[in-house]
């Protein structure tokens, strides 16, 4: 098995937490359904109890979006200053793919401009162990901005993300990431 | 000593005629046998994905795009058929305009078999431009075949849909009245007129984001057939995508709104208690009808050129679309279930299943919502992991749910379909815990051949397979010979 990324992380814990709760829930109320109460005596309570959970759901829906706006990758989020250090061409085609150059520095910001020539591809980087650090999509006649930090050197994978045909499985490239000086 | 004679019940015998339950049958039979088979296509992708069978790359991916147009269609039509039964007593619906809609359905699906299985057609279900014209690997009638076969599933839902409308608007007087919202704003009712019962609301929500959705389906598929026939027409990349996932995105969404409303018909009636319309239950399908049409900018939450207004919408409505079943249907269902005494058939326990599907489907799909999860989830198995939960995990366990009890449930469950329930519902959860792991270790969806470690978890997924059909077997064979049983003598099952 590949390590997870810190975001795969989260998002396992998340999710563990959230299934766990609503199994419980579940087998819970299937295990009592045997006893047999009047609706009336259990509506109120039901009641109260959704108009809590309505208030939890809706703060979590809120919690969520915020801290969401903190850690978005588009470009006026990632880099405000558009003051990247590299600045990379990419062009997706069936089945490869063409970068103005295959060697980046680690540490520094680079600016990956994406786009497509035939159909929707996906421009997805895997670190040296397999794990997806990010994602953008190249589309034909739109070109879209992908501002990134490579965390270390080493050979870097760049995998298409978009079903483009039946060589799909195929496009891929590797990008080797140098110790900048 | 003399003894009475006993008289056995001689078997009805009964021609088809077009029926409400004539037509239901032949449309839930029609799905069942299919979606049988494409679940088995199903199957044979995952066993390549773990390399244990070799098909040819442009195979693996028109079996993909049948798989996937096939499904989605087809747990509609079960659905659809579903809901209709359950409120066409209520808005006095015709079988013959059912009939209709489901032969256009019919010819869809025929026409996708024919571009998939005959024509090699591979553009995957959301066919997204300028995929279905560029390069191919099969003949441009395949790709003709496909888009009307598609537009003719998506016309008759549109029948489907409008249908409903014209008997809410007969039976209600009015849309607001059929989406219960008199129940919240008593100003709107109409004296001595009851408000609408849920699963008629279920089916105006249904119906007006179905026709919605199938007219963006339909404006997406002629800009396509134009193109296809002049290919200087133009179109634009960024546009087509919205259009496409606009209408993918509502189809697939309100198949568990479909299926809410067979909840709401049948679930009180196992747990002996009443599901009536108040105006939390009103307020919160309005809710629904905004956040399915609007919820589908997170399909391109990696288009960073698309506006960020759109972004942030796709979002924060994806988020609230999770409030109203969370808070209303699902924990309604739930609530209705406590302490109830309920009678555990097959019709209830997958009833009450499928709620496990669409909570645990919806929290991933949430999950995935997020921008900065979908920068590492985006077109990684976790967004199959996602649907295949609330369409295999809920939506098609409702479809069964419904059949066994539209077949009748008189007798007490049999060991064969106890047997099957564990194996069905063992076998999908494995098969879902497949897709998950995949997705968190970033394996791309849509690949035929798979990076590590896809292949194992296919491996186990394959399994799955197997085991959840052999569950499947047993519990369609039950429901088939409880549909039998009660065809033949009525008056038994009655």
């Amino acid at each position: 098995m590949v390590p997870l990324g810190a975001r795969q992380d989260l998002v396992l814990v998340l999710f563990a937490t959230m299934v766990t709760a609503i199994g419980a829930v579940f087998v819970w109320v299937a295990l009592t359904a045997r006893g047999r109460l009047e609706y009336q005596a259990v509506r109120p309570h039901g009641y109260f109890l959704r108009s809590w959970w309505f208030g939890v759901l809706l703060a979590l829906c809120a919690f969520g979006f915020v801290v969401s706006l903190a850690s978005l990758p588009y470009p006026a989020e990632a880099n405000p200053t558009r003051a990247p250090a590299l600045q990379v061409r990419v062009k997706g085609v069936q089945w490869a793919w063409l970068l103005s150059t295959d060697r980046v520095p680690a540490g520094r910001l680079i600016e990956f401009e994406v786009t497509a020539t035939d159909v929707n591809h996906g421009f997805g980087i895997y670190s040296p162990h397999g794990v997806l650090l990010g994602q953008v999509q190249a589309m034909p006649g739109y070109v879209n901005h992908l501002f990134f930090r490579f965390p270390h050197p080493g050979v870097y994978l760049i995998r298409c993300m978009e079903y483009c045909g039946a060589e799909h499985p195929y496009m891929l490239m590797p990008l080797t990431v140098y110790q900048a000086s | 000593m003399a003894t009475q004679p006993v008289t056995v019940p001689a078997p009805v015998r009964r021609s088809w005629a077009l029926t409400p339950r004539s037509v239901v049958s032949i449309c839930l039979s029609t799905s069942f046998v299919l979606i049988y088979v494409l679940g088995m296509v199903g199957g044979i992708m995952r066993a390549n994905q773990a390399a244990v069978v070799h098909l040819p790359l442009d195979t693996f991916y028109s079996l993909l795009t049948l798989h996937g147009t096939g499904m989605i269609a087809l747990v509609t039509l079960a659905m659809a058929a579903g809901l209709w039964y359950a409120v066409h007593d209520i808005l006095d619906l015709r079988p013959r305009v059912l009939m209709v809609g489901f032969a256009l359905f019919c010819l869809g699906i025929v026409l996708v078999l024919v571009a998939t299985l005959v024509g090699g057609f591979a553009a995957g279900w959301t066919f997204l431009y300028p995929l279905p014209f560029v390069n191919t690997t099969w003949p441009a009638w395949a790709t003709l075949a496909f888009l009307l076969g598609v537009l003719a599933v998506g016309l008759g839902f549109s029948i489907y849909c409008m249908d409903i409308l014209t008997a809410v608007v007969g039976r209600y007087g009015g849309l607001l009245r059929g989406l219960g919202l008199d129940a919240l704003i008593p100003a709107l009712g109409r004296p001595g007129q009851e408000v609408a019962p849920p699963p008629v609301i279920a089916a105006t929500m249904v119906g007006i984001d179905g026709a919605i959705g199938t007219l963006a389906g339909a404006v997406i598929l002629i800009a396509l057939l134009a193109h296809y026939v002049n290919p200087a027409f133009p179109i634009d990349a960024l546009w087509a995508k919205n259009v496409t996932y606009f209408f993918g995105h509502i189809i697939a969404n309100l198949d568990i709104y479909l299926a809410a409303g067979t909840i709401y018909a049948y679930l009180p009636t196992y747990a002996g208690r009443e599901w009536k319309t108040n105006g939390v239950l009103a307020l919160s399908w309005v809710g629904s009808l905004v956040f399915v049409l609007t919820a589908y900018g997170h399909h391109l939450y990696m288009d960073f050129v698309q506006p960020p207004a759109l972004q942030f919408l796709g979002e924060s409505t994806s988020y609230l679309a999770s409030v109203p079943p969370a808070v209303v249907t699902i924990f309604g269902a739930v609530l209705l279930v406590y302490r109830s005494g309920i009678r555990w058939h097959v019709g209830s326990v997958l009833l009450y299943a499928g709620l496990v599907g669409w909570a645990v489907g919806g929290t991933a799909a949430e999950l995935d919502a997020s921008i900065p999860f979908n920068f590492v989830l985006h077109n990684t198995l976790w967004v199959v992991a996602h649907f295949h939960t609330y369409l295999l995990g809920g939506a098609f366990l409702f479809a069964i749910a419904f059949a066994s009890h539209f077949a009748g449930e008189r007798e007490a469950m049999s060991g064969w379909a106890r047997a099957g329930l564990w194996l069905l519902l063992g076998g999908i959860t494995l098969f879902l815990a497949s897709f998950y792991v995949s997705g968190l270790e970033g394996v791309p969806r849509r690949e035929a051949i798979q990076p590590a470690p896809g292949p194992v978890l296919s491996l186990y997924a394959t399994a799955a397979v197997a085991v959840l059909l052999a569950g499947l077997t047993l519990v369609l064979l039950d429901v088939w010979h409880r549909a039998r049983r009660s065809r033949a003598f009525p008056e038994e099952a009655a």
